[in-house]
């Protein structure tokens, strides 16, 4: 059961990957969704023992380097939001319906985000740009969850 | 409040965070001109490669797919256009020869050194892979496979396009003159004063910085490159001033350029090499 979690994980977030990569217009990319961490906060929430925060330093070091950014980037913002998702798992998944948890662990991510531009000094940096991605992740993230849930079912249970 | 949230600690989750938050700004601590990150990408280069390969695929279909289903008609039209050009473009080389002994002349009489360089062009494509939003870079599709070095510079079919910053054995980074690490020197085409055009991060504007306050300039301003930087050569095309910005309280002039390359819209380009 374990080694299945494991495997169906780490397929679904490499074909995330992937379709991250594949290009789209130039005047919705700054807006896009953040879909690979959508995807390792859905299973670190519905698989809290396996899917870890070590799973979070490898794909944003994963992305890092496919991305080019500098090495660190997605890697402080991924750890913070994955953090945030395992230590409040409980409380999250028994209080809040999922389209609100979803807001309140992209949270640690935007602080991050934030943080990772100080280090980069990044002149242009543009929260407002930040902030709608994260809106469009918002929005997204019903869809992906529902995605997600049919993957799981199928492979998993 | 915790109790009522209900939170343990296990797993050492607490400590395994702070070690990766440890690591990760060390990463971005220690990542001085992305040497650190270069370095790790191109051990990886093989297996990322791959997966641009991959991700490449569904676009170069549709790009595959367009072509052959093209109406003759547009075809047509789209070569007859192209042969005008063409023709349009050897009738200006044909004046190359007499102009070049002209300048050879003129040389000889104000006794100056060469300014203007041949280069050795190479014909890439870009991989077409959506990057990181705020890295203003771009995948082309030839590396150490033709000869391709560090910072050798890349122009598109109108002007300056950036410099190569990564080389790996399929592919190299080109990093665009938009991206905000970037700087170049330029001259005013009009004036031949010097200009730092820096990258703004948006690839519709570039900026102009520490441009005395009572310099002579005005929008319309063609920027070439100044090849004084040893960088870029001398006279190719930048970008055209768009907006003057004068702020009294402080000494120098903000100008904002369009860049003549299309940073937005790039498909094949040509690396210049000496």
């Amino acid at each position: 059961m374990k080694i299945k979690i494991h495997i169906t994980a780490v397929i679904v977030l490499f074909l995330t990957l992937l379709i991250f990569l594949i290009p789209i217009p130039d005047f919705i990319v700054n807006y896009k969704p953040q879909l690979i961490l959508l995807v390792l906060i859905y299973w670190t929430l519905n698989f809290p023992d396996e899917i870890n925060i070590s799973y979070a330093f490898i794909i944003g070091a994963l992305s890092d380097i496919i991305l080019i950014t500098p090495l660190g980037q997605h890697i402080l913002t991924y750890i913070s939001a994955i953090y945030f998702a395992k230590i409040f798992n409980k409380p999250l998944n028994n209080n809040y319906d999922r389209n609100i948890s979803i807001i309140l662990i992209l949270t640690p991510y935007f602080i991050s985000s934030i943080l990772v531009i100080h280090f980069l000094k990044i002149s242009y940096f543009n929260v407002i740009e930040i902030l709608i991605s994260i809106m469009t992740s918002i929005l997204i993230w019903p869809f992906v969850h529902k995605l997600l849930e049919f993957v799981h079912r199928k492979y998993i249970k | 409040m915790l109790k009522k949230l209900n939170i343990k600690i296990k797993d050492f989750i607490h400590l395994k965070f702070f070690i990766f938050f440890c690591f990760s700004i060390f990463f971005l601590q220690s990542n001085n001109n992305f040497e650190y990150s270069s370095k790790i990408r191109k051990n990886f280069s093989y297996f990322t490669n791959k997966i641009y390969i991959i991700s490449a695929f569904p676009s170069l279909a549709y790009k595959n797919i367009y072509s052959y289903l093209e109406y003759k008609i547009s075809l047509i039209k789209k070569n007859e256009k192209l042969q005008n050009k063409t023709l349009i473009q050897s009738g200006i080389i044909q004046q190359i020869p007499g102009l070049i002994e002209e300048n050879n002349k003129l040389k000889k009489l104000l006794d100056s050194n060469n300014f203007y360089e041949l280069h050795k062009i190479t014909l890439a494509e870009r991989i077409p892979v959506n990057l990181s939003t705020y890295s203003n870079k771009i995948l082309i599709n030839i590396g150490l496979n033709k000869n391709i070095s560090l910072r050798q510079v890349v122009i598109d079919n109108n002007a300056i396009l950036g410099q190569i910053s990564e080389v790996n054995k399929n592919y190299s980074t080109v990093t665009l003159i938009s991206s905000p690490d970037h700087a170049l020197l330029a001259i005013n085409a009009r004036t031949n004063k010097k200009i730092i055009v820096h990258g703004s991060g948006d690839n519709k504007k570039l900026l102009g910085k520490y441009v005395p306050f009572n310099e002579d300039i005005i929008n319309g301003d063609i920027l070439i490159s100044s090849g004084l930087d040893n960088i870029f050569p001398a006279g190719y095309l930048i970008g055209v001033v768009t907006k003057i910005k004068r702020d009294k309280s402080e000494d120098y002039i903000n100008l904002q350029i369009k860049p003549y390359a299309l940073l937005d819209d790039i498909n094949k380009i040509l690396v210049l090499s000496k």
